[in-house]
């Protein structure tokens, strides 16, 4: 008795679990892939003598949306690709392998992928290297067999936060910074290129603060901070939530204008601040271009022209500083883009 | 009244030497843990994260769980903004639309664990995995938020604001754990939520209708996490479908232990998990204060619970 | 001293915070023989059965096996010295198969693995030496108590004992497997083990014991060579005083109102089998048959814990009732004290005050409140009522003994002015006194007009107790005999499905 009704429910969850799936499937290619298919729509039966190219993120965040865009653009003036956009749910290595070989199986002819944990996943890149055309974008994993990088050069972004921080501060003082992750390939590098332009400045780094991307403990590192030392003097976010939840605590402990903030990406919150002089500049990537350059390349090279490869292996897309004064034209191009 | 008065205080007094000798300890290392801002800074915090501690503290009384809080957080959350932002729906219902949302996904979880027999665990494991990827879905992976809370200014004024200098949402918790206390100790359905806890069979028995009372604990549960989420939304502004309040049922299970109450069930008190609530934060923000590595921050919660729960298993043993 | 004893115990003294649980306990056990140990609840007789079993630690004394002084600090320690305790709760688990309990913690190995086929095989053997048939690959889950019980036996067995310990052994055993058990014990003895038995049935102790040894207070107090084991001799060891048990002649007047009346029940469990009963206002009807005839199944229905297959039409005091839940069963007056008292009846770690009040905590209210004061004058009332022996009301009840933590459980139904109690096993695990208390106690209830179906293994309690018998098998009321009348002949014999 006690065995059966066991069974039972074991079946009425397997069956609930499957459902779902199916349903969610179904939820899926009607919301998410469809859109990254190009702006029209090829009839399926068409699209099977397509080949295909994926743009595999390492998480899901709002920039990627914008790469989607890109890649959009892109898929409209290739008509004989169309482009798979793949997010893998958690941030997980494990995940955006099985994602990657996934891919393989099904017949992907190139990749642009942004490696969750570059270091640790050469072999994994070789092995999808030597089955398809694979690329790294925004993350390098310049040890991996990938043809070349295209994304930012995150120590020179890192540099330029410097140099903005430079002249928000000209007389120096102390700052802090906040990541999520401070392991992560691109927090390093940022940092790294942070350092090396105040290098020689009245600038002091008091601490690099982290919180595992969880908001709130990004704001309330801010405002441990603001506690901790009264004359703060500058905030520096390196990951695109560090901006807001720095300028929402500055706000709140009533600082603004004391304390100088220069953050990355282009969070709305981010650039509204900017507008209103809270924050003095933001440091902007240009997804855009990497979803847009990486699908093309990839057309490319699996057309068998390997000539826009350079030589050292890597299409650096410049990024720029965000500041009261481009702000506004930014903003605009920003919403024709999310559009 | 006396004897009974030193029974509660005794079972929870652990736990508060303890976080007066944190406060102590720190506030003598660096005085601004003791200055007024830092005290809102945390105060706040430990108005939103008591809230749903409670919540999740009355699940476990009666010997339940429930994991998929975090994730109602991200799923309540988009909700509330597009409500907000997108929809326009008058601000006072929109959180009532929040609030009705929880108390069905309570109830859905109440039913499917007392009705079908499924174990919470399990049900809220489910829900974890469900309202994450809901919430995902909704929001398209995009970052909600609700930018200059243009059109309920007053919502966000009420939810992040102070009066008298205390943060607004330690206000709310005091409202919450003032009622939950009566509820819990002085209630025949507080004593039915021990009761159940403590031996489901025999309050079945004892003619008390246990399943109700299980499926009230897990809608109060919800509806508590649904408050809890407005004010989570408004102090970080923004909801990211990914992160927003991930493994912050995690945060309230170690509340409530901390507190005194037993994953077994049929323990547990309001007391407790404020005071279980407050050491968490006060911790975290010591880690922040003290210049103590963040990459150590976990890692002195993991040893502060275990010595927490260590010394209360220690003083039980020595009582019996 | 040509031949030392199998077991000698010498002066075990045992001590716990406030109580001293033995004090200067001896005896002395020879191989092949039967002793019983007797005594009341709190004699003392599980701490010695602990101290044996290596769970407790003596305070002073000694224990020697075969003449030579033994120190037994752990089970393992017990179980080396050839000592093996069975206790009341049985200690198999239920997810592994009969061969793997038997043989857990000393599987037989082929290389780093299991050797299935040597366990099952082995197992096989032993227990067909107990004469029994249970498949070795059988889930102990799916066996009935008493197979377990005889699995436990067959594990000792397995192991080489020399001294078998059994705690009340036949507590949940039906008649018929009490008989098997005897014998089995019988066998044991040929084979040279020596057997500790302890119980609380009397007519058990009487056919099976070579000695008996009664324990009081912690203290020895006596014994009884096989000629001299008789139901009053043994009494009077325990309690140290005479108490009467025999039936005391009943009738209920003709003109007694119908306090309950059921016509068409079938439980989940029999859909097919039916049962009609009437009992009158101040009448037991006592329920006996064996252990799975489905007579606590008609009690969880008839208090609304189950479902009925069918339902039936249900009388309480003249007007009609429909169960839906056990809510339903207490707003017509109909109560259970369950056959589970520990897992079903109180809840341990409650005070005795919370566990009285549980179900009364609506009516003991000031505005939305429990009224502390009401609920402790109430849980107060029953205590004295029933005279629940317990330090104060906040005590726990768990540390109460099994016959006051009973009388807990009928205070909370008492104090609600109960029309029809259902009792299960009320006395089961009970001792000798205090179930003459709860005896009085019915007979009590009775006088005041309620109507009281009492569900008994113990052949003697129906018998002396009931106005009526009902006798059930599969679902059914095979007959009804008039208490004053019934004999155990006829009971058994409609119990086991005969004619008479």
């Amino acid at each position: 008795m006690k065995l059966n009704s066991a069974l039972t429910v074991r079946g009425m969850l397997l069956g609930i679990v499957v459902a779902s799936l199916f349903g969610l499937a179904g939820c899926n290619s009607g919301g998410g892939e469809n859109a990254a298919q190009g702006t029209e729509a090829p009839a399926p039966n068409r699209s099977t003598t397509k080949q295909t190219i994926a743009f595999v993120t390492n998480n899901a965040s709002d920039f990627w949306t914008i790469a989607r865009k890109g890649t959009e653009k892109a898929a409209g003036e290739l008509p004989n690709f169309q482009v798979e956009f793949k997010m893998p749910q958690d941030g997980n290595a494990a995940t955006q392998k099985q994602i990657l070989e996934d891919l393989v199986a099904n017949g992907t002819m190139g990749i642009a992928v942004s490696p969750v944990d570059p270091a640790n996943q050469v072999e994994d890149l070789n092995k999808i290297a030597d089955k398809t055309s694979l690329i790294c974008q925004d993350s390098d994993a310049p040890d991996s067999n990938r043809l070349c990088y295209l994304g930012t050069d995150n120590v020179a972004a890192g540099r330029m936060a410097g140099e903005e921080l430079k002249k928000a501060l000209p007389k120096g003082g102390k700052i802090m910074v906040f990541v999520g992750k401070a392991d992560a390939q691109n927090a390093k590098e940022r940092f790294e290129g942070l350092k090396e332009a105040i290098k020689g400045s009245k600038i002091e780094i008091l601490d690099l603060r982290t919180d595992d991307t969880d908001p709130a403990r990004a704001k309330q590192n801010v405002a441990d901070a603001l506690v901790n030392t009264p004359d703060l003097a500058g905030c520096v976010g390196l990951w695109s939530y560090n901006g807001p939840a720095i300028v929402n605590a500055v706000k709140e402990a009533k600082k603004e204008g004391k304390v100088q903030i220069v953050a990355f990406d282009e969070e709305e919150d981010t650039l509204a601040a900017v507008k209103d002089g809270i924050v003095f500049s933001t440091i902007v990537q240009q997804p855009f271009e990497f979803g847009y350059q990486a699908t093309k390349l990839l057309a490319k090279i699996i057309e068998g022209d390997k000539s826009a490869i350079p030589a050292d292996k890597k299409i650096i897309v410049p990024t720029q500083a965000i500041n009261k004064e481009n702000v506004e034209e930014f903003s605009k191009k920003l919403a024709e883009l999310k559009k | 009244m006396t004897a009974k008065l030193k029974s509660l205080v005794g079972k929870e007094l652990g736990i508060a030497i303890l976080l007066i000798l944190l406060v102590a300890i720190s506030a003598t290392i660096n005085p601004n843990f003791i200055s007024p801002n830092n005290l809102q800074n945390t105060g706040n915090l430990i108005g939103i994260y008591g809230i749903f501690s409670i919540g999740l503290g009355l699940v476990i009384i009666t010997g339940g769980i429930d994991l998929s809080v975090g994730s109602l957080f991200a799923l309540l959350g988009v909700m509330f903004s597009i409500w907000l932002t997108k929809s326009g729906l008058p601000p006072a219902l929109a959180f009532f639309g929040v609030m009705f949302l929880a108390a069905g996904i309570g109830l859905a979880h109440g039913t499917l664990i007392t009705k079908v027999k499924m174990q919470p665990f399990i049900v809220t494991l489910c829900g974890l995995l469900l309202y994450r990827g809901l919430a995902r879905y909704i929001a398209n992976d995009n970052t909600l938020g609700f930018g200059k809370a243009e059109g309920f200014e007053w919502l966000k004024q009420l939810s992040t604001g102070a009066f008298l200098g205390v943060p607004n949402p330690l206000w709310v918790l005091f409202v919450v754990a003032t009622i939950m206390f009566f509820v819990l100790h002085r209630t025949s359905f507080g004593r039915y939520l021990f009761a159940v806890g403590a031996n489901e069979e025999a309050a079945r028995y004892a003619g008390i209708p246990s399943a109700r009372i299980i499926t009230i604990a897990y809608v109060l549960c919800s509806l508590l996490a649904g408050l809890a989420s407005v004010l989570l939304g408004f102090y970080t502004n923004s909801i990211s479908p990914s992160a927003h309040g991930n493994f912050y049922e995690l945060y309230a299970i170690a509340a409530a232990v901390l507190g005194g109450c037993s994953l077994r069930g049929g323990e547990g008190s309001i007391i407790g998990i404020l005071l279980g609530t407050a050491l968490l934060q006060a911790l975290r923000n010591m880690v922040n204060l003290l210049k103590i590595p963040s990459s150590l921050e976990f890692a002195v919660m993991g040893v502060v619970i275990l010595l927490g729960v260590l010394a209360d298993s220690l003083v039980r043993k020595k009582k019996a | 001293m040509s031949n030392p004893s199998l077991l000698s115990i010498n002066g075990v003294t045992k001590r716990f915070p406030g109580v001293l649980a033995l004090e200067g306990v001896s005896l002395r056990l020879e191989a092949g023989e039967v002793l019983s140990i007797i005594g009341e609840n709190g004699a003392g007789k599980s701490t010695l059965m602990k101290i044996l079993g290596g769970v407790y630690i003596a305070d002073a004394g000694t224990v020697a096996i075969e003449g030579k002084e033994v120190s037994i600090k752990t089970p393992a320690d017990a179980l080396t010295q050839g000592v093996r305790v069975i206790y009341q709760e049985l200690s198999v688990l239920e997810n592994l198969t009969v061969a793997a309990n038997v043989f857990l913690g000393r599987e037989p190995k082929k290389g780093p693995f299991l050797n299935e086929g040597k366990m099952v095989e082995d197992t096989r053997a032993i227990l067909a030496r107990l004469g029994s048939s249970i498949d070795p690959t059988t889930l102990v889950g799916r066996l009935s108590l008493a197979e377990r019980q005889l699995v436990e036996i067959a594990r000792a067995l397995s192991m080489n004992v020399k001294i078998l310990v059994l705690d009340e052994p036949t507590s949940s055993l039906t008649v018929e497997e009490t008989e098997q058990l005897l014998n089995l014990i019988r066998d044991l003895r040929k084979d040279g083990v020596g057997i500790l038995y302890i119980s609380h049935r009397l007519d058990e102790v009487k056919e099976i014991s070579d000695r008996v040894v009664g324990l009081r207070d912690g203290r020895n107090a006596g014994g009884l060579s096989k000629e001299e084991i008789s139901h009053e001799g043994m009494v009077r060891l325990m309690v140290g005083r005479d108490i009467k048990r025999e039936r005391v002649a009943h009738t209920i007047p003709a003109d007694a109102p119908t306090m309950l009346s059921v016509a068409g029940a079938a439980t989940l469990r029999f859909p097919e089998s039916v049962v009609d009963l009437e009992i009158k206002a101040g009448e037991i009807v006592g329920v006996a048959g064996l252990v799975g005839s489905g007579r606590s199944e008609l009690a969880r229905a008839l208090f609304g814990i189950d479902r009925f297959a069918k339902e039936p039409s249900l009388k309480v005091d003249g007007k009609e009732v429909r169960l839906r839940s056990s809510q339903d069963a207490i707003q017509a007056g109909i109560y259970l004290v369950p056959e589970d008292r520990r897992g079903a009846g109180i809840t341990v770690a409650f005070s005795v005050k919370q566990n009285v009040s549980m179900p009364s905590l609506k009516d003991l209210k000031k505005g939305f409140s429990v009224d502390g004061e009401k609920e402790a004058a109430y849980a107060q009332e029953a205590v004295e009522k029933l005279g629940v022996k317990t330090a104060t009301i906040e005590t726990k009840v768990g540390t109460l003994s099994g016959g006051n933590q009973q009388k807990v459980v009928i205070g909370r139904w008492l104090m609600k002015g109960p029309k029809v109690l259902i009792f299960d096993e009320p006395t089961r695990g009970i001792d000798v006194g205090a179930k003459a208390e709860i005896y009085s106690q019915m007979r009590k209830l009775t006088d005041e007009g309620i109507a009281i179906l009492m569900i008994s293994s113990d052949m003697e309690e129906v018998l002396a107790m009931s106005d009526r018998v009902a006798v059930m098998r599969e679902g059914q009321i095979m007959g009804i005999l008039e208490g004053n009348s019934a004999t155990e002949e006829q009971v058994m014999t409609l119990a086991v499905g005969g004619q008479l």
